[in-house]
């Protein structure tokens, strides 16, 4: 009996252990180990952070999903990583810490046969000053939608805002990133559109002045070098789909920033001419940068073989071309197809854990040599299709042997379709619906923007909106395992 | 070498506004034409769209100089202005657009070293413009509907003469025509719902259609009148024409037709 461990209980996570228990049966053992007893629907954030839904519309417990698929759970916050085993016996392990009521902080050796790493990434809120409050947790002066949570703390927050603005009280909405080097700006354009569809609603949006701060080189560029759209018959960049959005919504932008303070009220930011500028605030959602988890692993001697599974920012190393060099020598072979660990063949990564070989938007610093630009998004669709492919090499090797072929989703090869909502109701939602093929440009099949125009377009409209919410509610089913649920999409 | 100027009806596409990524021998090439092109049609500057490049490119030329903008990217706009523009794209035409009145670019040159651009008013309306073409689209994105609609106008009558005063959007004629046009799906949906009633009811209902029908008669004949009085103020204007207004009347007119004898028939 073989035993696949699996750290991370997101999109990836639970992608990858449900198709694996589901085609390897009871002959094998699939555990996940997550600190999270809640799986959450992260897309529908936006919404409870605008007080449309509640925490318990986009979370549901992992426990009796796990144990009616037969799967072990393990409810703990993985820590170290020890691929060739300790002294005397080769079987490798990972050190565990529970974080389940009643047994927190307890630790425990969980022995492996493949480890696959979906944790995720760490909203590292630390990396400015003030987004953070210097424990690695969010900070007093921003609020963020990266977790249910926080998402019914900035909720809160709104709440606080609009009351003050409906009292007569002119209040200043600033939604972005937090840090240069932040992606997920999808999630932050969908909650700035979300406030300003529910203040109108309220009757306050004159009593507003929502702002946009952005590390994007041009609105719509959303970490993938921006998309084309189709609006209205039109053929359009996602720059200017984006640029008529905010103008007819009267939303002002700043782009090319990286937010280098933040205090009560007020962020610094530098500009892409590394000019320093301030801007004052009453509600601020700052997306945080993100860093893989900071797992270290150890060599069975007890020497640090961290450097051999992650890159410094802490993503797993997985079978990506990581010295490509330049922007010009950049190649859509460079991007991961397998993501097996090069150093140890039975570890894999998905989702946002894997290390992207390079950017995807053009890199670009300022002259002060501060990086200002987005990383690449690694959202939903992606992750769950990064997932069923790991779960499908794991399943062949431990049914076949370690030789046999891996399965292949490399994100130059894959498209990804998005929603991005731009207001919720049933008559007057709006939202983009996009899709993009492939996901990283492919320069040398596809010269020009390296995008397949025959499947690269997007529309914005009412419709958007109810296919965001039949994907909530589709999504939530698959992820609850209910009848008919591999027969979804990822 | 000199290039043909891609002119009004080649569409831009999303093959356009391909970053450059090798600042090679075919670059330099591309900068070359785009100046000799420039210097041979008296421009003020072109984007490689303009002459059937798909990269993001252009050059402005500005007092005797050229300046080479490849991978332009604008990061900061201040103050709104509605110029008047004009472009190589649409000879002979003009629209108003609303334009950044101050931007800061960066961008690279043909080494591909990292410049910085500061340009007001005019330099940066023509940046703008040729921004556009390099993402992708041309100066309509930039134009309030009104003058979209205007400048559509200008488009299919190949001339600039138009304004909105000679032809305004929201004449009454048309809310006329909206009218009959609610009034004839109106009369369609209480006509269906005739299966539903029972027989005493019918007679109700198709008195009441009658009178809808003999209505929107009477409305289409005040529109074909008053289309012409108020069509008399703008010369200009192609829905203000006879021809216009007695087409409208009559593919109107067979609506009302239709809905009478589906009333006749079905009740």
């Amino acid at each position: 009996m073989a035993r696949l461990v699996i750290m991370g209980g997101g999109v990836a996570g639970h992608t990858t252990a449900t198709f694996a228990k589901k085609w390897l049966g009871k002959d094998h053992e699939v555990v996940v180990v997550t600190p999270n007893s809640q799986w959450n629907w992260i897309p529908s954030n936006i919404w409870v952070g605008v007080g449309q839904m509640e925490k318990k519309d986009v979370v549901f417990p992992l426990a009796p999903i796990y144990k009616k698929a037969g799967i072990i759970y393990k409810q703990a916050l993985a820590t170290t990583i020890h691929p060739e085993g300790k002294e005397g016996d080769d079987t490798p392990f990972i050190i565990i810490q529970s974080t389940e009521e009643g047994s927190v902080g307890e630790t425990e050796t969980l022995t492996y046969d493949y480890l696959v790493n979906a944790t995720g990434p760490k909203l590292n809120f630390d990396a400015t000053p003030g987004l953070g409050d210097g424990s690695g947790q969010m900070g007093s002066n921003t609020v963020s939608v990266c977790t249910a949570e926080h998402a019914v703390h900035a909720n809160d927050e709104l709440t606080k805002t609009f009351e003050k603005a409906k009292a007569g009280k002119r209040q200043k909405i600033l939604v972005g990133t937090g840090h240069g080097t932040c992606t997920c700006q999808g999630a932050a354009f969908e909650y700035i559109f979300n406030i300003e569809h529910e203040a109108k609603k309220a009757g306050i949006r004159d009593m507003l002045d929502i702002k946009w701060i952005s590390n994007e080189a041009f609105l719509g560029d959303f970490g993938m070098g921006g998309l084309h759209m189709k609006v209205g018959g039109y053929a359009v960049s996602s720059k200017l789909f984006a640029e008529s959005l905010y103008a007819e919504r009267n939303v002002e932008w700043i782009i090319g920033a990286h937010t280098s303070k933040v205090e009560e009220g007020k962020i610094e930011y530098e500009l892409l001419d590394g000019t320093m500028h301030e801007e004052t605030f009453d509600f601020a959602m700052l997306i945080p940068p993100f860093s893989g988890v900071g797992f270290k692993a150890y060599a069975k001697d007890g020497a640090d073989i961290t450097d051999q599974l992650f890159m410094p920012n802490g993503f797993m190393k997985v079978d990506a071309k990581y010295d490509a060099g330049a922007y010009e020598n950049w190649k859509a072979s460079d991007w991961p197809e397998t993501y097996q660990n090069p150093s140890f063949g039975n570890i894999f990564a998905a989702g946002i854990a894997f290390a992207p070989p390079h950017l995807i938007s053009k890199p670009m610093s300022s002259p002060n040599g501060t990086p200002i630009n987005p990383t690449p998004p690694r959202t939903g669709m992606p992750a769950g299709i990064i997932g069923k492919a790991v779960a499908h090499s794991v399943c062949d090797m431990i049914k076949a042997g370690d030789d046999v072929e891996l399965h292949k989703a490399s994100m130059a090869e894959m498209g990804a379709a998005c929603v991005a909502s731009a207001g919720k109701g049933v008559l007057h939602g709006t939202a983009a619906a996009m899709t993009v093929y492939p996901v990283v440009p492919d320069f040398e099949k596809y010269p020009g923007t390296g995008r397949d125009t025959k499947y690269t377009f997007g529309e914005i409209g009412l419709a958007g909106h109810w296919i965001k919410h039949i994907l909530h509610h589709m999504f939530i089913y698959k992820a609850k395992l209910k009848p008919g649920w591999t027969l979804i999409p990822e | 070498m000199i290039k043909n100027i891609t002119t009004y009806p080649t569409q831009t596409n999303f093959g356009f506004g391909g970053t450059v990524r090798h600042f090679d021998e075919t670059l330099t090439q591309l900068l070359t034409d785009l100046k000799e092109t420039i210097e041979e049609n008296h421009l003020d500057g072109l984007a490689a769209f303009q002459i059937g490049s798909p990269l993001s490119v252009m050059v402005i030329k500005k007092e005797n100089e050229f300046i080479e903008i490849i991978n332009p990217v604008v990061f900061t706009k201040e103050g709104k202005i509605n110029p008047v523009e004009t472009t190589a794209y649409f000879p002979q035409l003009t629209a108003t657009t609303t334009r950044a009145q101050k931007i800061k670019l960066m961008y690279e040159n043909r080494q591909g070293e990292q410049q910085f651009l500061t340009a007001e008013d005019d330099l940066a309306i023509l940046i703008q413009r040729k921004v556009d073409y390099l993402m992708g689209s041309t100066f309509l994105v930039r134009l309030s509907p009104e003058e979209k609609q205007l400048f559509e106008q200008k488009l299919a009558s190949n001339s600039d003469e138009l304004t909105l005063e000679s032809c305004p959007t929201g004449l009454k004629s048309e809310k006329i025509l909206t009218t009959i046009k609610y009034g004839v799906i109106v009369g369609v949906v209480v006509l269906t719902s005739s299966f539903l009633l029972s027989d005493s009811h019918l007679n109700m209902l198709k008195s009441l259609e009658y009178i809808l029908i003999a209505l929107l008669f009477l409305l289409t004949l005040g529109y074909f009148f008053y289309a012409q009085y108020e069509g008399k103020k703008y010369n200009t204007c192609t829905s203000c024409q006879i021809g216009n207004i007695v087409a409208m009347t009559l593919i109107k007119s067979i609506h009302i037709t239709g809905l009478f004898l589906l009333t006749y028939w079905l009740t």
